[in-house]
């Protein structure tokens, strides 16, 4: 449910009890049964990547590493990530409950929580990258064969590199999984 | 509901608002198909995070003793309100209210919470409206969700939570809305129309960046000068009820938009909004950082009553709680820390007010709560599930068992009209 679909398909699950109950509750037989399995990696993206990855996978996009990030001075970390995190509605080291973060596609996917990223996409992969990368070749970096002809249509029309970028980073396939 | 026409408007609206006006912060709003399941009353909570000293807001001026618990704090001026209590003279814009019966306080109350003293802890029972004997399973839900789930055939407009803080007491299986108004998207027109490209074929993304276009519009009405309103009415209308100087011309904070876009969204279909204001803790020096954090909240209600006009006023009740009150004597660096009892301010044109509510403890060290607190004398809650019953109707049955697990209400205060 965390890593396919939140209605996974019976058939994955049933491999992965199967690998439960034969390997006596060895976890990583169970793991290895749910990448060794076809629907693992041929489904559709149900699932949204949850603020956090969207900020780590874009940034990595971008070309930083997690050092990098590490070395911002206190008032950048805030305002490209802890800041961000919060309004997307995933505040910073602070889940709802003990059971964690929610699952389900529709708890991220929100008005709020779009309009976030779509502010976030735009506004600050031209601030903090130079220089900014050609949206199509970032396109196909961060997509690769999962780029929509929609989106790769719409970067290459953008008025500008930092709006191209912005919006593969707002297209729904950048934020599924 | 959303289809690509209303995305593309909305988008297009949204270029012109975006570059200069946030979005949104949360207001914590719940809604309803023209608000009939509910009926028309209106009810907004303000929860004040940090620990609200309710007796630096409503100060016991006819309390032998008083003034020697606060040497610095209680030497400032008050207004009077009944000849025992005085207003702390940062509320002094909502004097008025109290004259007119738009403005009460309960005093000496507090939730079941005792001893711990987090602030944390002390919000999420506040906001779960449970008791802390009762099983951690039933913090999850937030209790003005819990009205929710009462009533069927709500959508998720008649709730709606307005802020970037989390507000817990929305929270549950009942559909709400969140939306803060200072989230901004800063598009140009072509970059609007091209994500509308992409989005076209994903109805999940679609229908949420529609609904992002549709409420932010509002921030649009509020950049222009009026909302639904014409701006000369508005300002004409904001001039008229604000008597304090600092509220005309000044630049809007991020209160003030919450609390008109919490206002816009009650003149409409939601009939439940939540928000917060922080800024309540102050352990030092309390005398300046208090007077900004009443002035959020005095704004905050000056503005509600103007957004939201005479009409839907008269049907508005305000709850503003906190989620335990501060100790009786003033500490070495002129501020207080974390008591117990505290006070509830409650405004609204819906309301029977101009009168302090709670049976008032004392200050004599006997009548303290660990020879520190105020004592508390009421549960939050009750207040609560009272103006519940007085604005919709719920049956006390239901209120104890389903909304507040474990309350008992107690006899009617006639705190709504």
């Amino acid at each position: 449910m965390h890593f396919l679909s939140d209605t996974p398909a019976p058939a994955v699950v049933e491999a992965m009890a199967t690998a439960w109950t034969a390997s006596g509750g060895d976890l990583m037989q169970v793991y290895t049964a749910l990448l060794r399995h076809p629907a693992a990696l041929s489904g559709p993206a149900a699932k949204a990547r949850q603020p956090w990855d969207f900020l780590a996978a874009a940034l990595r996009g971008l070309g930083f590493r997690g050092e990098d990030v590490m070395g911002w001075p206190d008032e950048r970390l805030r305002d490209v990530m802890i800041l961000p995190l919060r309004a997307m509605g995933q505040a910073w080291k602070s889940p709802p409950g003990p059971d964690g973060w929610g699952e389900a596609i529709e708890t991220w996917i929100t008005p709020q929580g779009l309009a976030e990223r779509i502010s976030w996409a735009m506004r600050w992969p031209a601030e903090l990258a130079a220089p900014l990368p050609d949206p199509q070749e970032f396109a196909q970096r961060v997509l690769g064969d999962r780029a929509a002809p929609a989106t790769l249509w719409a970067c290459l029309r953008a008025e500008n590199r930092a709006e191209g970028v912005g919006i593969v980073l707002a297209s729904p396939e950048f934020n599924r999984r | 509901m959303l289809d690509r026409r209303s995305l593309l408007r909305g988008l297009g609206v949204l270029g012109c608002s975006a570059a200069a006006h946030p979005f949104l912060t949360t207001v914590t709003l719940a809604g309803a198909d023209g608000g009939a399941p509910l009926g028309d009353h209106r009810l907004v909570v303000i929860i004040l995070r940090g620990a609200m000293d309710g007796l630096e807001v409503l100060r016991p001026w006819g309390e032998r003793g008083f003034a020697a618990y606060r040497p610095t704090l209680a030497a400032t001026e008050r207004l009077d309100l009944d000849g025992f209590f005085g207003l702390h003279l940062g509320l002094s814009g909502l004097h008025p209210f109290w004259q007119s019966g738009e403005l009460a306080f309960v005093q000496a109350t507090s939730t079941p919470y005792r001893d711990k003293r987090s602030h944390f802890d002390g919000q999420d029972l506040l906001e779960a409206g449970t008791s802390p004997d009762l099983p951690s399973a039933h913090l999850r839900d937030g209790w003005l969700n819990r009205i929710l789930q009462l009533v069927p055939g709500l959508t998720s407009e008649t709730a709606f939570a307005v802020g970037r803080q989390e507000m817990r007491i929305l929270r549950g299986p009942a559909p709400v809305m969140d939306w803060s108004p200072d989230t901004a998207v800063n598009l140009s027109p072509q970059a609007q129309l091209l994500l509308e490209q992409v989005y076209q074929d994903d109805s999940l993304f679609m229908a949420a960046a529609g609904e992002a276009m549709m409420l932010s519009r509002l921030d649009l009405g509020d950049e222009m000068g009026g909302l639904a309103m014409g701006g000369d009415e508005m300002g004409s209308m904001m001039m008229a009820q604000t008597p304090t100087p600092a509220l005309r011309g000044a630049r809007l904070g991020e209160a003030d938009r919450v609390a008109d876009y919490a206002a816009e969204r009650l003149r409409g279909s939601t009939r439940i909004a939540a928000f917060s204001l922080t800024g309540w803790d102050t352990h030092k020096g309390q005398g300046k950082g208090f007077g900004r954090a009443l002035a959020r909240l005095e704004r905050s209600i000056l503005r509600l009553k103007s957004g939201l006009g005479p009409d839907v006023w008269g049907k508005t009740k305000v709850l503003a709680m906190t989620e335990f009150g501060r100790t009786v004597a003033e500490n070495g660096t002129g501020g207080t820390d974390h008591g117990t009892a505290g006070a509830m301010l409650v405004a609204g044109g819906a309301i029977r007010g101009g009168k302090v509510y709670g049976r008032w403890p004392g200050l004599a060290e006997v009548d303290l709560f660990e020879r520190r607190d105020l004592m508390p004398n009421s549960d939050v809650r009750a207040w609560a599930a009272h103006a519940i019953r007085g604005l919709y109707g719920f049956d006390r049955g239901l209120l104890q068992d389903k909304v507040f697990p474990g309350l008992d209400m107690g006899d009617d205060p006639g705190l709504i009209l």
